[in-house]
């Protein structure tokens, strides 16, 4: 009586745990999609994220240039610079 | 010098030297590409998705990413001066369209809308902010392009973008008010409240939002012009500087940054390390 119920109620049972399968198969697949779509995982296999966005930390983000970077400009009278810096975009 | 220009990001982009056609391609592509993800006016660009998304964390992509990361190193290197989530706030302001199709209109302006970059995380491709909050990422993308397309372009003696440049040889460089410096290597930008400026009810409003307030900046300077080792710390600092109004002088020294500050009444004010500020060795002896 109990190997039948347990038979009967195993398949019983039995669509639901295909049906839950399903659902989960379906949810997984889904999952995959996205992320084939937006390849977050492969991504974060393939550069480590923290190294592809790294910049200098902001104590040395603005650190000192060298004062020989520039100068005073040499152009002769009635030649045009190539560049006008006026804050224009 | 042999000059190529084009149009992006609303501004005139220069590319100085004997650059080969593949390399110009490279760049201009570069250009194009930033333009097209990063624009606040363009419906399709990636920017307007994810200010657009009603979840809370988003994927975003590895350019994206990365240049979001770039502009809050930005925001923690400028004491939060130049913010990445002030999007409402210019929209509030009044540009909420291509700045040539702004017209002056009665309507004042919306309210302010003050900075929420402590609710911004990103981890990795991963971007977590409260839905609704509108990023621009324009206080860094302009300026990194302009460094980046230097790097593309190993024949190119500079790359310019709206006059924020960045150069590997000599090239001469006007500032308003007349005075001319020479840019020997690295990046040297200006920031201006006297351009991509409009009048709403009256009142003129401009595009560097103080953080602090939520509005136009009110500062003494019209125009700050800052050297720096890249085009984008460059552009970093001389917003900074113009925001933080009467300390921007002492900021740029405290960084050793030459500096060049414009104020409305004509006055120039040059940091330590400008050209011409420097007292030669000989002079001290």
């Amino acid at each position: 009586m109990t190997g039948d119920m347990s038979g009967s109620g195993a398949r019983l049972d039995r669509p639901r745990q295909l049906a839950r399968r399903a659902k989960t198969g379906a949810a997984v697949a889904a999952l995959a999609a996205f992320v084939g779509a937006v390849p977050l995982v492969r991504a974060t296999h393939r550069s480590h994220p923290r190294r592809t966005h790294s910049l200098l930390p902001p104590s040395d983000f603005l650190a000192v240039v060298s004062t020989d970077n520039f100068g005073a400009g040499d152009l002769a009278p009635g030649q045009a610079p190539p560049v006008v810096s006026s804050g224009g975009s | 010098m042999r000059t190529e220009t084009w149009r992006a990001f609303g501004c005139e982009v220069v590319v100085g030297g004997d650059v080969p056609a593949a390399e110009l391609e490279a760049v201009h592509d570069l250009f194009v590409r930033r333009d097209r993800s990063f624009s606040r006016f363009r419906p399709d660009s990636e920017l307007n998705a994810v200010n657009a998304s009603r979840a809370s964390h988003v994927v975003v992509s590895e350019e994206f990413a990365s240049m979001l990361a770039r502009a809050l190193t930005a925001a923690r290197a400028s004491d939060g001066c130049v913010d990445p989530t002030l999007g409402q706030a210019l929209l509030s302001a009044g540009y909420d369209r291509d700045f040539r199709q702004i017209v002056p209109v009665d309507v004042p302006p919306g309210p302010p809308v003050g900075s929420a970059l402590d609710a911004v995380r990103l981890s990795g491709r991963l971007l977590s902010r409260p839905p609704g909050l509108l990023l621009d990422l324009n206080g860094v993308v302009k300026s990194d392009t302009v460094d980046e397309a230097l790097g593309l372009a190993p024949s190119a003696a500079f790359v310019s973008a709206g006059g924020d440049l960045a150069a590997r040889a000599s090239v001469d460089v006007a500032l308003a008010g007349g005075e001319v410096v020479c840019l020997r290597r690295g990046g040297l930008a200006t920031s201006s409240t006297e351009r991509r400026r409009w009048l709403r009810a009256g009142e003129c409003r401009h595009h560097l939002i103080d953080p602090r307030t939520g509005a136009s900046a009110r500062s003494p300077w019209l125009e700050v012009s800052v050297c720096a080792r890249t085009c984008l710390q460059a552009d970093v600092a001389a917003k900074t500087a113009l925001l933080l109004g009467p300390d921007g002088p002492e900021w740029l020294d405290r960084h050793g940054l030459p500096g060049r500050l414009r104020a409305g009444s004509g006055t120039i004010v040059r940091t330590a390390t400008w050209p011409g500020q420097l007292v030669p060795e000989a002079a001290c002896t």
